[in-house]
């Protein structure tokens, strides 16, 4: 499933932001990179999209955490998808 | 094999952590450090614009195996800092559709069967042969510069033929009349700098957070850094934007026109207008009637006396907006010590009154002095990725020709005839058909004079994005001497009338150059091979083009007898480049010759895109890009203002060097309010207001196939306020029944969902070829830029009964 690098932006409060840190440390699936100001890099690794998308909305809703940017997203597997109106040679 | 993939995790772990700590020192420091660099791989990353939205964000694109497998945001790239939106970031994956068109396939008896690209080409070139006047292309905004310039050439230099229109007559229009009869030239003065340097944003009937979400953060993250940044959603439904909003006024639709006139009315009356401004570089004019791309010249006095009815109070009674929402707003435009920048996409461009609603919000940025310095700007944003750098630029609509010259004007076609060494009178005068007109063309039967039999589509999906389909699309069905080409990647709601369906390359399947919203042109080159047969657009209208030089037709010859499109290899020797074999060489490459043979064009209206090879090195550059004395090349970031553009004069502070009145100047216009076409009665009780929504872009036919935004928003829905949805006895997933007078349709119902519509209101988005909502939609159009309205309708709203 997909690997997303993240770019967390960091609310203005140092103690709420401590407190965050605190909680994306504990989680596995979670790997800090730098901090520098406002802004910490991370990378999410999970089994599944679902659970990707889940933890990126759990990670939102941090109080320590203003906004969540993907700026890295690797295709580890393939994903197709197809229409439904998929005219096929006869 | 495990620890293969382990390894490989492990890599792409790295890649991602490399990107991420790049862009936290790029947002935190204003560069990344050497320590962010990606670790050494297989993987091989090359630059392009993001495939989707008119922002023009960079990524860098990661190939292992012939395959795209990574994608992240360009660091150094001035539009997006690294960082790309939920849509970019999936970007790769809209190549991986497992129902990509392999190979050309014709309609026999009813059904699609395989057939060979030279068939396919002869059986459009014997068509065009035998009718060539008949013939109609319909390209796109997301035509690359070189698809849009080969396809200009072939229509307007070939077959004298001037049906040729890009869909971006149905999101730009607007935006290009307003923007040619305010200063006499097309596209925005400004750039994204200005939402660096502003203090206040209105954005009218804009929803940038979810359009275009990455301009939305970088304006939203000076926030973040302590900046103060007051934002003012004009708007007729709450969306996202509104979300971050510290003022949000909701006015009714077409009302915006009542609200602009009522800024200049109170900038007037509380002598808060910037008199210096005016005198120095404005000059005044009217709509007359009928409306006109240049109207009628009034002066300050009439102009006064025009707006002098819109004061607040009245203007309250128009738009639902209490008078101390539009004291604030006038107000605001008579302070001369803050920096306001205005922002529209399609709720100011899809408007039966378009032009007229550009021109006025212009206008109050003339009037009021907040135009030419950073943070001071007027500035449209496009929907497409090269809306701006193929339709508008090159010229692709049914009126145009490259540069900004006009079929109807001899000078310009001369110049054209020669550029492309055609005999004199080659270039028909006669504009053709704009796109709701071919359509309705193509859909009348011959024999009731309907005289267009044959139609091009390429890089778009109009039997989903027309409006009123059953009037412009469906209406073909059946019509057995009209023949549909479309070229497309997927199967789409198009293909499903095509009579000849051509599998096309997309995206870093092949090179291209495109145009994005703020003037910067931005390059890329092939990274992958197509799957099956798939073959570029270009080659394909360079290849018909070959057919019909072959079968003898007149047009396909320059005035020296040599082929149309004949470019010549470093040896001298002409090109085959209609030979798919030859098509990609490392001796030639087309779309840099197509490039710098239409660069030469750009000159004319100040518009000097930078050479091929320039925009090789950098992630775009704004034009015009003019070479220095050092024999660099220098882009410019503010048009018209001499502290940063080259064609001002010294001395001149501000100059409109193509005003439409020949005096350096722009024009304040005066539009008076009109209520729209349609609107709601007692049989059609609602307002009917269709657009975007995050995760998918446009019609759906890319993001559709990539399982993660598939599954994020998976259908479309209504959008009903809780009040009408009580009334109607409807609940939240609840099946409703949409009908207006051209259609009907039944939707899930999404009640306090993403977007909330005021009472009387529905909102419905267009992404889902299941659920076509331009069955229902309106397609009358505004009187310049013949653009439709998808924003308003009237529509009855019902419970829809149990299956």
């Amino acid at each position: 499933m997909p690997i997303a690098g993240l770019s967390l932006t960091l609310n203005k409060d140092e103690t709420l932001v401590s407190e965050a840190v605190a909680e994306l440390a504990k989680r596995p699936e979670i790997l800090l990179g730098e901090w520098k100001a406002h802004y910490m890099a991370a990378v999410i690794d999970t089994p599944s999209s679902q659970e990707s998308r889940d933890l990126h909305r759990w990670i939102e809703s941090l109080p320590g955490i203003d906004f969540v940017d993907v700026v890295y997203v690797g295709f580890d597997e393939e994903s197709p998808a197809s229409s439904k109106l998929s005219p096929q040679p006869v | 094999m495990k620890k293969s993939v382990m390894d490989r995790r492990k890599f792409l772990r790295s890649s991602a952590m490399a990107a991420a700590v790049a862009t936290v020192q790029q947002r935190a420091l204003g560069a990344p450090s050497e320590t962010a660099a990606s670790p050494p791989g297989t993987i091989t990353w090359d630059k392009a614009p993001c495939r989707f939205c008119g922002t023009g964000c960079h990524v860098k694109v990661g190939v292992e195996g012939g395959k795209v497998v990574a994608i992240k945001g360009h660091e150094q790239a001035a539009v997006n800092q690294g960082l790309l939106c939920v849509k970019g970031y999936h970007v790769g994956g809209i190549l991986y559709g497992e129902d990509r068109l392999t190979q050309p396939l014709i309609r026999r008896d009813g059904k699609l069967v395989p057939i060979s690209w030279d068939e396919a080409i002869t059986a459009i070139a014997e068509r065009i042969a035998k009718n060539p006047k008949g013939f109609a292309f319909y390209g796109s905004g997301q035509w690359t510069v070189p698809e849009g310039y080969a396809a200009q050439k072939l229509m307007k230099g070939g077959l004298s033929n001037n049906h040729i229109e890009p869909n971006a007559r149905l999101c730009m229009a607007s935006a290009v009349t307003g923007f040619i009869s305010t200063y006499g030239v097309d596209e925005p003065a400004g750039c994204y700098d200005d939402l660096d340097a502003c203090d206040v944003v209105i954005t009218w009937g804009n929803n940038p957070a979810e359009m275009h979400p990455v301009l939305f953060s970088r304006m939203i993250d000076r926030r973040s850094r302590g900046e103060k940044l007051t934002l003012i959603d004009l708007g007729t439904r709450r969306t996202r934007t509104t979300e971050f909003a510290d003022h949000y006024l909701e006015f009714k639709p077409q009302s915006d026109l009542a609200i602009a006139n009522c800024i200049a009315q109170q900038l007037i009356a509380n002598d808060t207008y910037d008199k210096q401004f005016v005198e120095k570089f404005c000059a005044f004019r009217a709509d007359p009637d009928p409306s006109s791309l240049l109207g009628k010249p009034i002066g300050f006095e009439a102009y006064k006396k025009a707006v002098a009815v819109y004061t607040p109070e009245y203007t309250a009674k128009i738009s639902g907006l209490s008078v101390e929402q539009l004291k604030m707003l006038g107000d605001l435009f008579g302070k001369r010590d803050i920096k306001i920048t205005s922002l529209w996409c399609m709720g100011m461009n899809q408007h039966t009154r378009g032009t007229a609603i550009n021109r006025l919000v212009h206008g109050i940025h003339l009037l009021s002095g907040h135009f030419g310095k950073p943070g001071d700007a007027p500035t449209s944003l496009t929907g497409q990725p090269s809306a701006c750098g193929t339709a508008r630029e090159v010229g692709t609509l049914a009126h145009a020709l490259p540069g900004g010259r006009l079929v109807a004007k001899e000078d310009h076609r001369k110049y054209c005839e020669e550029h492309w060494n055609l005999p004199p009178g080659r270039i028909n005068a006669k504009p053709g058909y704009h796109t709701v007109l071919m359509w309705e063309e193509f859909c009348t039967p011959t024999a009731e004079g309907g005289d267009i039999d044959t139609m091009f589509v390429q890089v778009t999906n109009p039997g989903q994005s027309l409006p009123n389909l059953n009037k412009l699309y469906k209406a073909k069905n059946g019509l057995e001497d009209k023949f549909l080409i479309v070229s497309d990647v997927y199967p789409t709601a198009s293909t499903e009338l095509a009579d000849l369906v051509l599998p096309a390359s997309m995206w870093v399947e092949k090179n291209g150059v495109f145009g994005n919203s703020e003037r910067r042109t931005q390059q890329w080159f092939k990274m992958v091979e197509p799957p099956g047969q798939a073959r570029d657009d270009t080659w394909m209208t360079i290849a018909l083009a070959r057919k019909l030089y072959e079968m003898g037709v007149e047009g396909m010859k320059d005035k020296d007898g040599r082929f149309l499109f004949h470019y010549e290899a470093s040896n001298g020797a002409p090109y085959p480049c209609w030979d798919w074999d030859r098509y990609y060489s490392d001796d030639f490459n087309v779309d840099r010759a197509l490039f710098e043979e239409y660069r030469a064009m750009t000159t004319a209206k100040h518009k000097d895109v930078a050479p091929y090879d320039e925009l090789v090195k950098t992630q775009g550059l704004r034009w015009p890009v003019v070479q220095q004395a050092d024999g660099s090349w220098r882009e410019t970031r503010y048009r018209f203002s001499e502290f940063d553009d080259p064609y001002v004069e010294k001395g001149k502070e501000i100059q409109f060097y193509h005003s439409t009145t020949k005096d350096d100047r722009a024009q304040i216009w005066f539009c008076p309010y009109e209520d729209p076409p349609e609107m709601p009665d007692d049989v059609y009780p609602f307002w009917l207001c269709t657009g975007r929504v995050l995760e998918h872009w446009h019609t759906g036919s890319m993001t559709m196939r990539v399982p993660e935004l598939q599954g994020s928003m998976p259908h479309a829905y209504v959008e009903l306020h809780p009040d009408d949805a009580k009334n109607l006895g409807i609940g939240n997933s609840d099946i409703a029944l949409l009908q207006t007078r051209r259609g009907k349709m039944k939707l899930p119902v999404w009640i306090d969902g993403r977007g909330k519509p005021p009472r009387g209101s529905v909102f419905v988005p267009f992404f889902d070829e299941t659920l076509l909502i331009n069955d229902l939609t309106l397609h009358d159009f505004c009187p310049v830029s013949k653009e439709p309205d998808y924003k308003k309708c009237a529509v009855s709203v019902s419970k829809a009964p149990p299956a």
